[in-house]
């Protein structure tokens, strides 16, 4: 590039640069490391650490639990995302096209994101969830809608589930709110030419919205895989004490095996922790990668 | 102008990195290291400089035993003039970060947290109090119980004080045994089938549990039946189908089940609803659980709630009995390297003896460990009982958690069973299928 | 030109109520409203268990109020700890670092969106992989450095340390998320600026980084309140009191709430911690309220 450019690109990206080698170079490294050894615990002298090459990752791969728990995250992230992200989308059209509002609507659906998980994971499970007086049991009894209200959300079987109704349900806002922001930059003049010239809104999506907002569906996608991958807190405030098949997912069977079961003393090994580390570092760059493959930004003028 | 200000940032990134990475020369404590007092120097020197003591606590400063030990040591802190930095950690501070803070070389001469995972995942930092203790005559008025488990869990030395037990057994409803005409608590497995007939007679559920503490109680059901020992070489190395107990476990509960003795509730129930929303609420007759729960649902059951415990009765042909159970204890332990070991003791013999003892066990509603303070707290009278009775000590859960793999598997599959939606035999295969 | 633009801004402003707009707008309306309704009961239920007891939030009964409200849930919660000094240092710590983060990341993703050179793609894979790390990972071994420098009992170190580490921290994911604002930015103005003899450093602040502004300001407020929010990183660097921030003294409040089984008490702090994030939230958002009529480069 332009000789000029040069100078602005480094001055530009060195305290950023700085940070990112400060902060995580020395944890990358070490993680990565580890995964193949057998180390007691995180902070383990190297003295004390065995070497397994990729016996860590064989035995992930062969363990169920583990297996249960990629399978979990799959499903999180291929169907919660798209429900997330359909709605937000949605959500973030309609709240752009126009209607009055527009900020309480915004502030409404986002207020979810920012209380606390605790809170929220307890009023699920305790209040919308509950089998005898929550929420959706209680409206489908006064509707009349027999099978759903017989549902027990939170037996075995629906577990999952409702794990990832209550979550997606407070990720909605986060992505809304991403979504808007692209929308917003498109000149309201681009829709009113073409309401002139007759076209419906259906069809305004497809032409204008889509082909300009593809840049923050990239951007949402990645905060989703990220943030799916670090599925964590939600899985435990739905399965204290003892992990559950229907909410385990690789960041708890990270946490169980670097550092150990709830009450019972079991055996760590943070390699493993860090093999399970590697893999999900590795699938969120696939994803990242193969986004950015598919999804081109074009060079729009507007 | 936004130039400068990107040169500012620069500049300050370098300050942030100069001060994380310099080494600082002033520090406003002052740290334990560069002491060189000899603790073990007899002749007190006249005037003795204040000592100080860093103490990492696994409780919240909120909780009621973190406002306790608070007192204590400022009690401590009034009586010698020595300074103790307490540190409320919460548990999950404590469990993730004190073992790296160690690593680190952090001067942390104090801490606490279940006597098994200090003296099992943290032994390597401990310092032997034998010596601590026989001459401050800490057994004279200590538990023995728990000072012997303490000894067993590290492997025949004392490395930790215990305080703050608990016993792990069934929580029952007097009120309710009362009203079904259970006049006295079941001591074999026969005596505990009637004991739910007659509950279920009277219209309540005899049985509930939370998914959190399944495990547990599968742990108790099968260890009666072959020891803590068959328990953990059922669950670590999958003999499900081979050891014969595991099945005969579940056909008793199989018939729980299909007699209505436990409350249909209990596949939806997530912690705490099950002890919350039903025990508390004098719905169900019998919990397994432990000694803390009094204190866990005081507000939700109120001061009338008329508390009583047992212990998991003997089964037929079955290895233990009810002079096995659960019960454990945080502890207290000092730091290998610590230059302050004698204060530290101190401190100890402050939380865990006498009038802090004491208040300690009544806030919490817990049991006192100075065997001066007699008194358990009305609650857990019976569970004083319970206690006293006891002979062998199993782990958490009879190690039925041991085998991280296959505990939620276990737990999933034993909340099938005994919802009735899985017969004995098929829990069974479910469990070899998944080993 | 600009005078019509201004004329065709006010009247829109004005709101007019066209009927025909309206009507065609009420599907839209109706879903939001449905969803909005849902949101207001569950959150709701929190705020109404907050001033309620705990028996009654486990018999189902958290809106009756039989017992009237109960304010002395927030009063406890309030008064157990140093709650002002947690408000201050969480302030303090975000305030601080979103402000370092935009100036550090904004102009990295502009480097990084807009120009080819050999590292790009590298780089922002590597930034894309720090953030999937787990932060166990990266917290604990970077804690045991620390410990031992014994840097850790000095009250202004430790602030420094966790502006820097709360930033550092969040370097990557703030990069990543503006790296598409700028992005679609049309190459036409940098090309403008450039005949007009602006360098490009100044091409960026004057120009393309006002242009990003939504992008920006959605970035402030989640970087914020996640800076403010944040337990995991403070938990292990900053639990002293006098500099742990709101997030780690009232989290540890809700967790010996559980204990104690003070349930009621444990909403109340959980809308304590809520409510100051809510409120920047509100004055803050009414500043992404686009009103880019005319970006910049007219047809």
């Amino acid at each position: 590039m332009k000789k000029k450019n040069r100078f602005m690109i480094i001055v530009f990206l060195t305290p950023a640069l700085i940070m990112f080698f400060a902060i995580f170079i020395y944890p990358i490294i070490r993680t990565l490391i580890m995964s193949a050894y057998n180390v007691p615990h995180v902070t383990a002298d190297v003295s004390t650490w065995t070497f397994v090459g990729i016996d860590n990752f064989k035995k992930l791969l062969s363990v169920n639990l583990f297996r249960t728990s990629l399978w979990n995250l799959l499903r999180i992230w291929l169907f919660g995302g798209l429900g997330v992200m359909s709605i937000a989308l949605l959500f973030a059209v309609i709240i752009n096209s126009g209607i009055r509002f527009r900020s309480f609507f915004k502030a409404v659906i986002y207020m979810p994101n920012i209380v606390s998980a605790v809170a929220l994971a307890t009023m699920w499970l305790q209040y919308v969830f509950n089998n005898r007086f929550g929420l959706f049991t209680t409206f489908f009894q006064k509707v009349g809608w027999e099978t759903m209200a017989n549902i027990a959300w939170l037996s075995p079987e629906m577990k999952f589930t409702s794990l990832l109704i209550a979550y997606s349900f407070g990720m909605v806002g986060y992505h809304m709110l991403i979504f808007s922001s692209g929308i917003e930059r498109i000149p309201k003049e681009m829709y009113e030419a073409s309401t002139i010239d007759g076209a419906s809104k259906p069809r305004q999506f497809t032409t204008i919205t889509w082909p300009l907002i593809k840049g923050v569906l990239k951007t949402n996608i990645i905060m989703w895989s990220i943030s799916s991958v670090g599925f964590f807190v939600w899985s435990q405030l739905f399965s204290t004490v003892t992990a559950d098949q229907q909410t385990i997912t690789p960041m708890v069977y990270l946490y169980l095996q670097t550092f150990g079961a709830g009450n019972t003393i079991t055996e760590r090994n943070a390699g493993l922790g860090a093999a399970v580390g590697v893999l999900l570092t590795i699938f969120v760059v696939v994803v990242f990668i193969v986004t950015n493959f598919v999804i081109k930004n074009d060079d729009l003028e507007y | 102008m936004k130039k400068l200000l990107s040169v500012i940032a620069l500049m300050l990134v370098c300050v942030f990195l100069f001060a994380a990475c310099g080494d600082s020369t002033q520090t406003t404590s002052d740290p334990v290291k560069t002491e060189d007092k000899k603790t073990e120097a007899t002749d007190a020197p006249a005037v003795e400089e204040a000592k100080t003591i860093v103490y990492w606590s696994m409780w919240e400063p909120t909780e009621k035993q973190g406002i306790v030990i608070q007192k204590a040591v400022d009690a401590y802190m009034a009586d010698t003039g020595n300074v103790v930095d307490v540190q409320f950690k919460g548990r999950t501070g404590q469990r993730e970060g004190l073992q790296p803070a160690l690593d680190g070389g952090m001067v942390i001469d104090l801490f606490d947290e279940d006597v098994d995972r200090v003296n099992g995942t943290w032994s390597a930092y401990l310092m032997d109090l034998e010596a601590l203790s026989a001459a401050n005559d800490y057994e004279a008025t200590g538990n023995d119980a728990l000072i012997a488990a303490s000894r067993d869990a590290a492997g025949g030395t004392l490395m930790s004080i215990p305080y703050q037990p608990f016993v792990f057994a069934f929580a029952y409803n007097k009120d309710i045994f009362t009203e079904a005409g259970v006049t006295s608590s079941p001591k074999t497995w026969d005596e505990f089938l009637d004991a739910c007939a007659k509950i279920k007679a009277a219209g309540y559920a005899p049985l509930t549990c939370d998914d959190a503490y399944m495990t547990a109680w599968y742990g108790y059901a099968l260890a009666r039946f072959v020891g803590q020992d068959g328990v953990t070489d059922v669950v670590t190395n999958g003999k499900w189908a081979e050891e014969p107990a595991v099945l005969k476990m579940a056909q008793q509960y199989e018939e729980l089940a299909t007699l209505g003795y436990i409350s249909e509730n209990l596949p939806s129930n997530v912690w705490p609803m099950g002890q919350n929303g039903e025990f508390a609420l004098g719905e169900v007759g019998m919990y397994i659980n432990g000694t803390w729960l009094p204190n866990e649902v005081n507000a939700i059951a109120g001061p009338d709630f008329k508390w009583g415990f047992f212990n998991y009765p003997a089964v037929p042909d079955g290895v233990d009995g009810v002079e096995a159970a659960n019960f454990g204890a945080q502890c207290l332990a000092i730091n290998k390297d610590s230059l302050v070991s004698e204060e530290a003791f101190e401190i100890i013999k402050y939380i865990t003896k006498g009038e802090f003892d004491t208040m300690l066990a009544n806030e919490s509603m817990g049991i006192p460990v100075d065997s001066a303070n007699a008194e358990w707290p009305v609650q857990l009278a019976e569970a004083k009982v319970v206690f006293e009775n006891l002979t062998k000590r199993y782990s958490w859960a009879a190690n039925a958690e041991a085998n991280v793999d296959m505990t939620p598997l276990l737990k999933e599959n034993f909340i099938k069973l005994c919802a009735g939606q899985m017969t004995a035999q098929e829990f069974v295969d479910a469990m070899e299928a998944g080993s | 030109m600009k005078s019509i633009t201004r004329g065709k801004n006010k009247s829109r402003m004005k709101a007019r109520f066209n009927l025909q707009k309206e009507i065609r707008l009420i599907p839209g309306y109706a879903i939001l409203i449905f969803w909005v309704v849902f949101t207001f009961i569950v959150l709701g239920w929190v705020l109404a268990a907050s001033f309620s007891t705990t028996r009654d939030i486990f018999t189902g009964e958290a809106f009756k109020f039989s017992t009237g409200l109960h304010f002395e849930n927030y009063e406890k919660a309030w008064n157990a700890q140093n709650v002002s000094v947690f408000f201050t240092n969480s302030l303090f710590y975000s305030t601080i670092s979103t402000f370092l983060l935009i100036v550090i990341a904004a102009p990295a993703a502009y480097a990084l969106s807009r120009f080819k050179f050999i590292a790009n793609k590298f780089i922002q894979s590597g930034l894309v992989a720090a953030m999937g790390v787990p932060v166990v990972m990266i917290i604990l071994p970077l804690f045991s450095l620390v410990a031992g420098l014994n840097i850790l009992s000095n009250d202004l170190f430790i602030r420094v340390l966790m502006i820097f580490l709360y930033t550092g921290i969040n370097v990557p994911f703030a990069i990543i998320f503006l790296l598409s604002f700028f992005a679609n930015l049309s190459h036409h103005y940098e090309e403008a600026a450039g005949i007009d003899g602006c360098s490009p450093i100044k091409t960026f602040w004057k120009i393309m980084l006002p242009l990003a502004q939504p992008g920006i300001i959605t970035l402030s407020v989640f970087c914020f309140i996640n800076i403010w929010n944040e337990y995991f990183l403070s938990l292990i660097f900053a639990s002293g009191n006098t500099v742990k921030p709101v997030a780690v003294g009232l989290y540890s409040m809700i967790q010996s709430m559980k204990y104690t089984g003070d349930w009621a008490g444990m909403f109340a702090s959980v809308i304590i911690v809520f409510l100051p994030t809510f409120v920047l939230y509100i004055a803050l958002h009414k500043r992404i309220i686009s009103s880019i009529t005319g970006g910049g480069v007219k047809g």
